[in-house]
């Protein structure tokens, strides 16, 4: 009976796309298109790393007016200072009362950019920036403000130093989380881009990581030690976000001594969590008529679920290259579900290819969530059907 | 019977005349167009608040018909699949198509419009739309793409400015702040963009225009061009960024997707750079670059 259905589906979807590359209505639609054969395709769980040679912290009111030691450890630090207050705040900073001193209690000429000028990028709202003027001023800075801020006022203070040789390099070993992920990240301490610094060196060293969701609500990471770096252990979350409500973000703050000099830096990374709500159960790869796969999954929520996969096929010299990518997705209850992938004729021809031809990186998405479910990785030729008895994604 | 064949013959003559004359018709009319997609931030006339109008008319005095155009207006704060960002980017390019019967559609984006566009080029089954648009478009020139993120953006929203209780505490209340941090546009770029580095090429050219540098000298009027205060705000800026940078974008991620067609100092006259601000205006001869383009 499956075999029946497949064999109906795909011979109406071959006759519908005897007219073009793309079918799109409400419910069923594919998409194909070429791809270089010289592309070298990236899997999916990539990993993603940051270098951080910034900080930010919050500060308030009283302390700005009292003056804050920046703890910059290079010259030529640039400082942003943003007001954290509600929507309806209306205060304005104001960059003629703010000031950088230097470590012998002398205003330090600086450049200042103002809230309207910043806000003309339109990134930065209540934000102004200041910075020393002449870039050979000494590095301890104490910024200060003589605005009327209340007590309690919030700001943000965010300090980069581009000459600084002290790093956070913040590593995510892969952006989409997976359920029996033990680590969401590692991080080390560097000085330039690769050397280590050794913990036993630092004085006082205080690490602390940070989930912040898409919802701002925050959960506090366990941080270990794993020889030269540290690990985030991934959390327990009752709930979790999917991607359509944006990423999570994992938030590194280092606070430590090296040589006596008070180093401060922050980095974050951004990652994907999902629901499963779908899994791969078998690929399998036709070319009787037309070139098509076939995407067998189990669904277990109704939801429009996404299959893309890439065609190889042989060129002259004998060797498997990317050809296309094909999409297609669906409304569906749960239960066994199957997508039809066509492989547009005319794409395949202009290719200059010939079989043996192949299918592979098999992903499945919940568009719905907006999230990468499930990948597999192995090829298929037309006589081989790919099982996801485990799969790579849950 | 002979007389029927030749009868015949002639009316099959006359058949394919008339069928290539309609083909050739079908030619003439093919009708080409212009869409303009504007980068972050909601709009309601981007004719006139963010490309401006003698930029568009110096650009559009290229193209076949200098009428047969759209600018779009979309809120572009937004996600990029949410209804108001690529929905109505959507809406109003399939509106386009429909209404003056484009057959080939010219796109230029600036900043994160790129990425829209990427959007809808990138996830053709998401939006019934999208599959038309896509096989309409016969280029996308992409003005300082923010395709890598920028380094601003991961400053702008540092300090979890976003607050579950209250929303948005600090900078602008924009979901494209935050999307365009640079590991943010890395999951999207791996995940549900093309045209990166290791990601299949997109279905249709996406060639990047890139700027370099900034320049804010008071006694260079060149330095007024699209506005001397945004000149200084992004001097600074630029400090934040890599030494290639226009202010707001890194090159490395103005190129990340798609082709470089030109770095401004390659095509600008005077060899000026084009500062963030300055590649969606009227400077140094970027319309004349685009028009002749069209």
């Amino acid at each position: 009976m499956k075999i029946f259905t497949t064999s109906l589906l795909a011979a109406t979807l071959s006759a519908l796309l005897a007219s073009g590359a793309a079918i799109a209505n409400q419910g069923y639609a594919t998409y194909t298109f070429p791809i270089k054969a010289d592309t070298t395709l990236n899997k999916s769980n990539k990993e993603e790393s940051v270098m951080s040679q910034s900080y930010w912290r919050e500060v308030t009111g009283a302390e700005l007016r009292k003056g804050i030691d920046l703890n910059t450890t290079a010259k030529s630090a640039l400082v942003l200072l943003s007001l954290k207050g509600s929507q309806a705040d209306q205060k304005v900073i104001d960059t003629d009362q703010l000031q950088l001193i230097s470590r012998n209690g002398r205003y330090v000429d600086s450049k200042k950019v103002s809230q309207e000028s910043l806000a003309q990028t339109g990134l930065f709202a209540r934000s102004v920036a200041i910075t020393a003027k002449h870039h050979e001023i000494d590095n301890d800075l104490t910024l200060r403000s003589n605005q009327a801020f209340n007590d309690d006022d919030r700001f943000i203070v965010t300090v980069k130093e581009s000459s600084s040789p002290y790093q956070l390099k913040l590593r995510a070993p892969t952006q989409n989380i997976t359920d029996d992920q033990d680590v969401l990240a590692t991080f080390s301490f560097t000085e330039g881009k690769s050397q280590i610094i050794d913990r036993s060196t630092l004085s006082d060293p205080q690490y602390k990581a940070q989930l912040v969701a898409p919802d701002g609500a925050i959960t506090d990471l366990i941080v270990e030690s794993a020889n030269e770096q540290l690990q985030v252990k991934s959390p327990a979350l009752s709930t979790v976000l999917s991607p359509v409500h944006g990423l999570y973000e994992v938030q590194v703050t280092m606070d430590a001594k090296v040589d006596g000099k008070q180093v401060l830096r922050n980095a974050k990374v951004a990652v994907a969590m999902k629901n499963t709500t779908a899994q791969l159960v078998n690929t399998r790869f036709e070319t009787s008529d037309t070139l098509r796969a076939i995407v067998s999954y189990e669904a277990i929520v109704p939801s429009r679920f996404e299959a893309r996969a890439v065609l190889y096929g042989t060129n002259h010299q004998g060797k498997l290259v990317p050809v296309a990518e094909a999409h297609a997705a669906h409304d569906v209850n749960s239960g066994k579900q199957m997508l039809i992938l066509p492989f547009n004729e005319e794409i395949v021809n202009a290719a200059g290819v010939k079989a043996p031809y192949e299918v592979g990186m098999v992903r499945l998405f919940d568009q719905g969530q907006l999230a990468l479910l499930d990948t597999s990785d192995s090829r298929v030729s037309s006589v081989d059907e790919i099982q996801n008895n485990r799969p790579t994604w849950r | 019977m002979k007389l029927t064949l030749t009868t015949l013959f002639k009316s099959t003559k006359r058949l394919a005349l008339g069928l290539s004359l309609l083909c050739l018709s079908g030619v003439a009319s093919a009708n080409y167009g212009v869409a303009f997609v504007h980068g972050t931030g909601s709009q309601n006339n981007a004719e006139d608040n963010y490309w401006t109008r003698s930029f568009i008319s110096s650009v559009m005095s290229g193209a076949p018909n200098s009428n047969r155009y759209v600018v779009v207006n979309c809120d572009f704060e937004k996600n990029m699949w949410d209804a108001a960002a690529t929905g109505c980017l959507a809406s109003q390019l399939t509106q386009f198509i429909q209404s003056q019967n484009i057959s080939q559609m010219y796109v230029i984006t600036h900043s994160h419009g790129g990425n829209m566009m990427r959007w809808v080029m990138s996830n053709p089954t998401t939006d019934s739309r999208f599959p038309n648009i896509i096989n309409k478009i016969v280029n996308v020139t992409a003005l300082a793409p923010s395709s890598g993120g920028t380094a601003l953006a991961d400053a702008a929203i540092a300090g979890n400015v976003f607050e579950s209780a209250v929303g948005w505490l600090l900078g602008y209340k924009s979901d494209a702040v935050k999307q365009q941090q640079r590991s943010w546009m890395s999951y999207y770029n791996n995940n549900n963009l093309l045209g990166t580095a290791g990601r299949p090429a997109l279905p249709k050219p996406f060639k990047s225009v890139v700027g370099t540098d900034v320049e804010s000298a008071v006694w260079d009027s060149d330095s007024y061009c699209g506005g001397y205060q945004n000149q200084v705000a992004l001097e600074f800026t630029q400090n934040w960024l890599d030494s290639c940078s226009d202010g707001f974008l890194e090159c490395s991620s103005q190129s990340a997707a798609g082709y470089v067609w030109f770095r401004d100092k390659d095509r600008m006259s005077g060899r000026e750079p084009l500062s963030h601000q300055q590649s969606r205006r009227q400077c140094f001869g970027l319309d004349t670059q685009l028009r002749n383009d069209i």
